[in-house]
């Protein structure tokens, strides 16, 4: 199959393959930041409402920032408690 | 001349069809989104996985079976990232229960991977005896997944005892991951009843594994309903089944939702699947007989006889079909019709009853005969569609 693929077409596929592992990565890390950022501040308001910031908008949407809020909000994300049974 | 203007246009046409895909889930997800569509797309080129279009039941494109393998690499990406970047365990790793759920569903996710490499490879009966073991040996060691109350007093006072709620309970969810299996047959289908019912589960609990699986699905949905060209597979379809059911149930037997909830939500592939039962006993064939009558097939024909576009046409079928079942009782939940724990759901699954009975004999009176094989194989079972179309 490889020897089909034109130059510029393997050149496309490369330029996918960086974009996947970046951009993937450039989510997971943004979304670890902001728990941990939660984390710190005690989840006080002030702080949950300042979590979704440009970058965070530009990296998981309006939908991932959303998302990362609600999961972020209700614990799960950051705080550790093995005793506590899982609802 | 003549020959170049038609390239043109499909050239452009797929461009169009890549930027709004990219928008869509750029508009959505950000750049993950982004990031989602580009490992569709690299997986969609392999070699392995493919069905050519003369092969698969309603699509109109070659197309590749590897959705599910997209998703579940995505899945652990996350769940295993955050794990490391923030002090974040999964629950596999603090909680006994989660490990042996994961397992179950690590081990039919496994099961539907051999088959979309290597369809055949592992004879149907195997593959189902294996979801038997795994299911009853994970409902034997998570005893709390038992449901003892579902709100009709004889099957209540039956699911007291130990051994027959186990079986009821395993035949159940064996059942399920079939007929998801089974429903996986239009671009968009099993995809949004997945979405819908991981958006209620993750509004509900707001857990890191369903914000990871809404977002996998929400961005597989977009490529699948563009595109056309790219399915969940065994290994998506086994993989959100099993999810689905024990998250379900988990949710059920904690009294978040009635019985009657997750009925309506999750009522298509159920009722498809018992019809398509009935239907082959009742011509004489074998119930793991393929055959073409399902009602997504129908309203497949139905639409492709007037769009004069197949990829539309399947892409239509599968949105309308999981819009007006699963995403009509997720406008309910948000809407606050209800609460989730009400049995007045029951309503709703009798009217998504209604419908799909409906339907099925308004199509049937206006379309040709169930077309039945003995295959029961994924590619058997879509080439029997392709011959009648």
């Amino acid at each position: 199959m490889s020897s089909k693929l034109t130059p510029s077409f393997k050149i496309l596929l490369l330029c996918m393959v960086l974009v996947t592992v970046i951009f993937l990565n450039a989510g997971v890390t943004q979304m670890s930041k902001m728990g941990n950022i939660a984390l710190e501040g005690k989840f006080t308001p002030e702080v949950m409402d300042g979590l979704c910031t440009s970058q965070s908008y530009i990296t998981l949407g309006p939908a991932g920032c959303f998302i990362s809020k609600k999961v972020i909000a209700a614990g799960e994300h950051t705080v550790i408690i093995p005793e506590e049974p899982y609802r | 001349m003549g020959a170049v203007i038609p390239r043109l246009n499909d050239n452009a046409m797929t461009l169009v069809r890549f930027g709004l895909m990219l928008l869509c889930a750029a508009l959505a997800f950000g750049l993950i989104g982004i990031g989602f569509m580009a490992l569709m797309y690299l997986l969609s080129l392999l070699a392995q996985g493919r069905d050519d279009a003369a092969s698969h039941g309603i699509s109109a494109t070659d197309s590749s079976r590897f959705g599910g393998l997209a998703i579940g690499i995505v899945f652990i990406v996350f769940i295993g990232g955050v794990a490391i970047f923030s002090p974040y365990t999964p629950g596999f790793l603090r909680s006994d229960d989660f490990l042996y759920i994961w397992g179950a569903v690590f081990i039919c996710c496994v099961l539907g991977l051999i088959e979309d490499f290597k369809p055949d490879y592992l004879p149907p009966k195997l593959r189902l005896t294996s979801k038997f073991i795994v299911f009853g040996l994970l409902l034997y060691l998570v005893p709390a997944l038992l449901p003892r109350q579902v709100g009709a007093p004889l099957l209540d006072w039956l699911l007291q005892i130990d051994i027959f709620a186990w079986g009821f309970t395993l035949i159940f969810c064996v059942g399920f991951i079939n007929a998801i299996n089974m429903a996986d047959g239009a671009n968009g289908l099993v995809p949004g009843i997945a979405t819908c019912a991981l958006t209620v589960l993750f509004l509900t609990y707001g857990r890191p594994a369903e914000a990871a699986l809404i977002f996998t699905c929400v961005t597989f949905l977009i490529f699948n309903v563009v595109t056309g060209r790219f399915f969940l597979g065994d290994m998506g379809s086994y993989g959100l089944g099993s999810i689905l059911v024990i998250y379900g149930l988990n949710g059920v037997v904690a009294g978040d939702f009635s019985p009657a909830f997750m009925a309506a939500l999750l009522a298509y592939p159920c009722i498809d699947f018992v019809v398509s039962i009935g239907r082959r006993l009742a011509r004489g064939y074998s119930p793991f007989a393929a055959d073409n009558g399902h009602l997504h097939n129908l309203i497949y024909r139905w639409l492709s006889a007037r769009l004069k576009h197949n990829i539309v046409a399947n892409s239509l079928t599968g949105l309308l079909i999981s819009c007006s079942s699963a995403g009509l009782v997720l406008l309910g939940y948000l809407n606050g019709w209800w609460p989730p724990t009400s049995h007045m759901w029951a309503w709703v699954f009798a009217l998504e009853i209604v419908l799909y009975c409906v339907a099925m004999v308004l199509l049937r009176r206006s379309g040709r005969e169930t077309q039945y094989a003995e295959a029961q194989s994924l590619t058997a079972s879509i080439s029997v569609e392709s011959s009648v179309e």
